[in-house]
C-alpha cells in the first residue's frame, strides 16, 4: 500500500530539490532566497509587533491620567493593569 | 625504482589516513571550542540581567537569547561571505558568482562547502566559530544599551554589528589575507580589537543616540546609579564569560598537527596553545588586580577589570611572555575603571554595563600595546614585521568603521521613533509591556531604590517621576530625544 503511494515516483526528485546536494543547484539557490526572506520577514516583524505592544502599553498608562509607577505595579497575572495614582501629566489639568 | 614505487604506495593509505585523522582532529577541536564559547553568551545573558533592574530583567534576557536568532542567519547568509570575500579591502575578483574561486566561493551560501559534505571537515566548524565571534559582538553592544532601547531595535543594530560591520574589520585586519596585515603587519592575535574595540566603538555611537536611563543624571549632569536587581548574578555571568574566553581563545587559533609546531594564529604564524593560555590566564589574574585597586575594591569593576584585562593582552597573547601580561593586564584594569568613570561622570554617557570603557577603550588600547612592546615581530604569510604605525593604521581604519554605522543607524531608528521604548514603558518597566508579568511573581516587590551622586541611597520613585516630567516636557509620549529644556 505504502508502495503504490504516489509520492514515490517524484521522492527522488524531491529529496534531490529540498536536501543539500551538489552547489548551484536550484534548489540550493530557492532555498537561499527562502531563509532570507524568512529572516528579513522576521525582523519586521519583531519591529511591528513590538511597537504594537509598547504603544498600547504607554497608551494605557496615559489614559489612567498619572504617571505609571516607577518599577511596575503589584505583581500579579495577566495583562497590565492601571498605574498607581501620581501627579497628572496633562498641563490643561 | 621498483621497490620505491612500492614502499610509496604501501605507505599512501596511511598517509591518507594521518591526513583524515588531522581533519577529524581540527573539526572536533572546533566543534568543543563552539560548545564552551555557548558559555560567554550564558554569561552576557546573566551579566546583564542581573545589573537589570527587576523591573527589565527579561526585556534584557530576551535581547541576548534573540541575538542568536537573528545573528545566525545574517551570518550564514551574509556575514560569512564578507569575511571570505573582503579581504583585499573592496570585494575579491570573480566574488560574485559560482564562477569564483578559492575561500571567497566557499563561504557563499551556495556553495558545496556550506551545509553537509563529506569532503570537508573544517569549513562548517571554522564558520562556526566565527558565528560565535559574532554573537559576542553583539552581546557586547547589548549590555551598554539595557533597560530602554526597543528589543527589535537592538535585533536590527546587532545583526548591523555581528553581521557586516565587525566581520568586515575581521576581513581586512584578522585574516592572513587581510590588507591591514599583508600591507602594514597589522597584530591583533586574539580580537582586542576586531571584536572587542569594535563592537565598543559601534556601542558608543548607538548610545549617543539612544541617551541616558530616565533619572540617570540629576539636573546638574551628575551621575546618580541604578541597584542591579541581583549583582552575584552579575558577577556569576562575568565568570561564565571568563570561561567561554577560553574556548575564544582556541577558537582563535589554527590547527596545522602535521607540521611543528602544530598551531597557527589567526594569520598562520606559528605559535601554541599552552601560549595564549600563559597570557590568558595570567592576564585575568592581572585585570582582577587592577580592577580591585583602581575602583577601591568594587566587586562590578574588580571582575569586569578582569575582562578588561584579557582584553588588552589579547592582540599580542600569541607573542607575549606571561610577565608582561600580568603587568599590561593590570593597567588595562585600571584603565576600564578610570575610562568608564570619566565616560558616566564626564561625558554623561549612560552606559549601563561599562562596555565602552572595557571593550572599547581596552581593545585599542590592546592593538597600541602591541605597536609598542612587538613591534618588529613578524605578522602573516608574507612575514610583515608589527610596527607602531602599522598598528595605528588599523586602529585608525577600524574607529570610523564600526562607530559610524552604529551612530547612523540608530540615528535613523530614533528619527524614525523606533530606538528607544515610550517614556512611561520606560519607568514602569520594559517586562510589563513586552511580556505582560512580573518574573518574581512569589517575592513581594519593594520600592525601587536609586544612588546619589553624594553616594546616599533613596526611594527611587519621586527623583524618577520628577526626571520623567523633566525629560519629556510634561508632554507624556514624547520621543526621549525629542527633549525640552530643563
Amino acid at each position: 500500500m505504502i508502495d503504490s503511494f504516489p509520492y514515490d515516483e517524484w521522492s527522488e526528485d524531491i529529496g534531490a530539490f529540498w536536501t543539500f546536494g551538489p552547489g548551484s543547484s536550484t534548489g540550493t539557490y530557492i532555498m537561499t532566497v527562502l531563509g532570507i526572506a524568512l529572516m528579513v520577514v522576521s525582523l519586521i516583524g519583531w519591529a511591528w509587533l513590538e511597537n504594537r505592544k509598547l504603544q498600547a502599553q504607554a497608551a494605557l498608562l496615559r489614559a489612567a491620567g498619572g504617571l505609571p509607577a516607577p518599577g511596575g505595579i503589584p505583581p500579579g497575572p495577566g495583562p497590565s493593569q492601571p498605574p498607581l495614582a501620581g501627579p497628572t501629566t496633562d498641563p490643561g489639568a | 625504482m621498483a621497490s620505491i614505487l612500492g614502499f610509496l604506495l604501501s605507505q599512501a593509505p596511511i598517509e591518507d589516513q594521518v591526513s583524515l585523522d588531522s581533519a577529524i582532529l581540527a573539526e572536533t577541536f572546533y566543534f568543543w571550542t563552539v560548545v564552551v564559547m555557548w558559555l560567554i553568551h550564558v554569561g552576557f545573558m546573566a551579566y546583564e540581567a542581573g545589573a537589570a533592574r527587576r523591573k527589565n530583567i527579561m526585556s534584557t534576557a530576551m535581547k541576548n537569547i534573540l541575538t542568536i536568532a537573528v545573528v545566525t542567519p545574517s551570518f550564514y547568509y551574509f556575514g560569512w561571505y564578507i569575511y571570505g570575500c573582503f579581504q583585499p579591502g573592496g570585494p575579491a575578483e570573480g566574488h560574485a558568482g559560482p564562477g569564483g574561486s578559492g575561500f571567497c566561493l566557499a563561504t557563499a551560501p551556495f556553495s558545496d562547502q556550506m551545509g553537509p559534505n563529506l569532503q570537508d571537515h573544517i569549513s562548517a566548524v571554522f564558520f562556526l566559530a566565527f558565528l560565535l565571534f559574532s554573537w559576542t559582538t553583539g552581546s557586547i553592544m547589548s549590555g551598554a544599551v539595557i533597560e530602554r532601547i526597543r528589543l527589535s531595535a537592538y535585533l536590527f543594530l546587532t545583526v548591523l554589528l555581528g553581521s557586516a560591520v565587525w566581520i568586515m574589520d575581521a576581513a581586512w585586519g584578522w585574516s592572513s589575507g587581510g590588507w591591514l596585515v599583508t600591507r602594514f603587519g597589522f597584530h591583533d592575535s586574539i580580537a582586542s580589537l576586531v571584536v572587542h574595540g569594535v563592537a565598543g566603538a559601534f556601542a558608543l555611537g548607538v548610545v549617543l543616540n539612544l541617551g541616558p536611563r530616565i533619572g540617570k543624571y540629576d539636573v546638574l549632569g551628575r551621575a546618580r546609579t541604578f541597584r542591579g536587581h541581583n549583582q552575584h548574578m552579575t558577577l556569576m555571568g562575568l565568570m561564565l564569560i571568563f570561561t567561554g574566553f577560553y574556548g575564544f581563545y582556541a577558537a582563535c587559533l589554527v590547527i596545522q598537527s602535521t607540521i611543528t609546531p602544530g598551531w597557527l594564529n589567526i594569520y598562520l604564524s606559528p605559535t601554541t596553545l599552552g601560549a595564549i593560555a600563559f597570557v590568558i590566564t595570567i592576564g585575568f589574574a592581572g585585570g582582577f588586580t587592577g580592577g580591585w585597586f583602581a575602583s577601591k575594591g568594587d566587586p562590578f569593576w574588580t571582575l569586569s577589570g578582569g575582562l578588561a584585562g584579557v582584553i588588552s593582552v589579547s592582540a599580542g597573547a600569541d607573542v607575549y611572555h606571561p610577565s608582561l601580561a600580568y603587568i599590561l593586564a593590570t593597567s588595562g584594569g585600571m584603565l576600564a575603571v578610570y575610562s568608564g568613570t570619566w565616560i558616566e561622570k564626564k561625558l554623561r554617557i549612560d552606559d549601563a554595563v561599562g562596555a565602552v570603557a572595557v571593550h572599547g577603550v581596552c581593545g585599542f588600547y590592546g592593538v597600541f600595546l602591541v605597536g609598542i612592546f612587538a613591534g618588529g615581530y613578524p605578522t602573516g604569510i608574507n612575514n610583515v614585521e608589527s610596527s607602531f604605525g602599522g598598528q595605528l593604521m588599523g586602529m585608525m581604519a577600524f574607529l570610523p568603521l564600526a562607530f559610524l554605522p552604529g551612530y547612523i543607524a540608530s540615528w535613523g531608528l530614533k528619527k524614525l521613533n523606533l530606538l528607544r521604548v515610550p517614556p512611561e514603558v520606560e519607568l514602569e518597566g520594559l517586562d510589563m509591556a513586552e511580556f505582560q508579568q512580573d518574573f518574581f511573581p512569589e517575592f513581594e516587590r519593594v520600592p525601587e531604590s536609586i544612588v546619589l551622586p553624594d553616594g546616599e541611597e533613596v526611594d527611587a520613585a519621586p527623583i524618577l517621576l520628577e526626571a520623567f516630567a523633566q525629560t519629556n516636557g510634561h508632554k507624556p509620549g514624547t520621543p526621549v530625544g525629542e527633549r525640552s529644556a530643563p
